[in-house]
């Protein structure tokens, strides 16, 4: 994983967080006596809120995790080796898409990963929020999209790089 | 049993579902008849797959609880099931001592999860031989738990039983799906390597399993089940040699190959 990797996947896990906040605003009752901000603001671990709203399966829940653990090692270590943990995360997105999706064309991407995720939960409290109240959206689940976007995140073959003549 | 300890052996368990725990079976058979060769522990350290997490960390209460640590569908029985050995303060400080300066977190919240006692249950029933829990950091590299487990090493002489307990392969996804089914031949060529690369000693080849192409990723598509087998074969002295005690794939993708070294 490289340092430009590292640096957009703590962006975009930053970006999770706000998503998270906004799928439990979505999925919780506005009530002034619920205090649903506070209760937003003060609770520390948003994904694990997030997966019991429904807002997460267990396999993305599981990446998300991982994810995280990726980037703090990488902030406490630059050189950290994490590529054992970005095949693990790579192993639980794709089975959550598809128990059966379990080897990859591509070698697994931790940026790739979290766009996916940022892409399905954005779109899940989109369809939250249109949704009759307490009534949990089926999934967003989609490998095309997962494929798509590691596609778009693999480094480029030195054919692609050459500069134009 | 009985016996004074030079070098306490150290095993591995496959261990397959948690009704192994109250199930009489082939494998459970098996690792009562193994328990029954060896001299009396003064305590046991067990890595399960079952308490994997960010950090190392090791139970430090001297009661510890049972862990029911799955979802439901088993049998009522398995969900009253208490093993009840008691901890060891002791023990955990001495894991702490023999890791640093890796921080080792005394964790008073876990106890004794389903990977330990499904095992424990036959090996010792009457749960009078103190246990200790080490947990998996998984932050780690299969390469950094190999370096951290040779450090326990001096527990060995000191009468310390260590256990792995998880799975060569593991793909419980897989299983699921075909409960019953015949071994999957990547699962069996992948237990097989395990077997090769342990009698030939390759251990760098089992540390560096992910080097072994779609088998390895098939057999262990997430490492939590496989590292406690590195904690066991870390412990293993040049000159011993492995006993595989219990052997055999259930579900078509689950191994319970089970060894010892120094038994």
């Amino acid at each position: 994983m490289t340092a430009h990797d590292a640096a957009v996947l703590a962006r975009e896990l930053a970006r999770l967080e706000e998503i998270y906040a906004d799928g439990i605003r979505a999925f919780l009752p506005e009530n002034s006596l619920f205090e649903r901000e506070r209760i937003i603001a003060e609770v520390s671990n948003k994904r694990e809120i997030a997966f019991v709203c429904g807002l997460l399966n267990e396999g993305e829940n599981e990446a998300a995790l991982i994810l995280e653990l990726i980037a703090r090692a990488r902030e406490r270590d630059p050189a950290a080796p994490v590529e054992h943990m970005v095949e693990e995360m790579a192993y639980y997105l794709r089975t959550s898409i598809d128990p059966a999706w379990q080897l990859a064309a591509r070698p697994p991407s931790a940026t790739a990963a979290v766009a996916y995720l940022r892409a399905v939960l954005e779109a899940r409290v989109s369809r939250l929020r249109g949704a009759p109240p307490s009534r949990v959206p089926a999934f967003v689940r989609d490998r095309r999209l997962l494929e798509r976007i590691e596609e778009c995140e693999a480094p480029a073959s030195p054919a692609a790089n050459a500069p134009n003549t | 049993m009985a016996g004074k300890i030079d070098v306490a052996p150290v095993a591995f368990f496959g261990h397959g579902s948690p009704m192994n725990t109250l199930d009489r079976n082939r494998y459970t058979e098996a690792w009562r008849a193994f328990a029954a060769t060896l001299p009396r522990p003064r305590a046991i350290v067990v890595v399960s797959a079952h308490w994997y997490v960010p950090g190392v960390r090791v139970t430090a209460s001297l009661q510890p609880r049972t862990i029911h640590d799955f979802n439901g569908g088993f049998d009522p029985a398995l969900f009253a099931f208490r093993y009840p050995s008691p901890g060891s303060a002791f023990v955990a400080d001495r894991i702490a001592e023999l890791l640093a300066p890796e921080r080792v977190e005394r964790d008073a919240t876990w106890g004794i999860d389903h990977g330990a006692y499904s095992v424990l249950a036959h090996l010792y029933p009457d749960a009078d031989v103190p246990v200790v829990q080490l947990a998996l950091d998984r932050t780690k590299s299969p390469e950094d738990h190999y370096r951290l487990a040779r450090r326990l090493a001096p527990l060995r002489r000191e009468g310390v039983l260590i256990a792995g307990s998880g799975n060569v392969v593991h793909n419980l996804e897989l299983a699921n799906r075909l409960r019953g089914a015949a071994p999957f031949s990547w699962a069996e060529r992948h237990a097989e390597r395990v077997r090769a690369h342990v009698a030939g000693h390759a251990h760098d080849r089992l540390v560096g399993y992910r080097d072994d192409g779609d088998d390895a990723r098939l057999a262990v598509p997430t490492p939590d089940h496989y590292l406690p087998f590195l904690y066991v074969l870390a412990q293993r002295q040049s000159d011993e040699t492995a006993t595989i005690f219990a052997d055999g794939i259930e579900g078509g993708a689950i191994s319970m190959l089970s060894l010892s070294f120094g038994a």
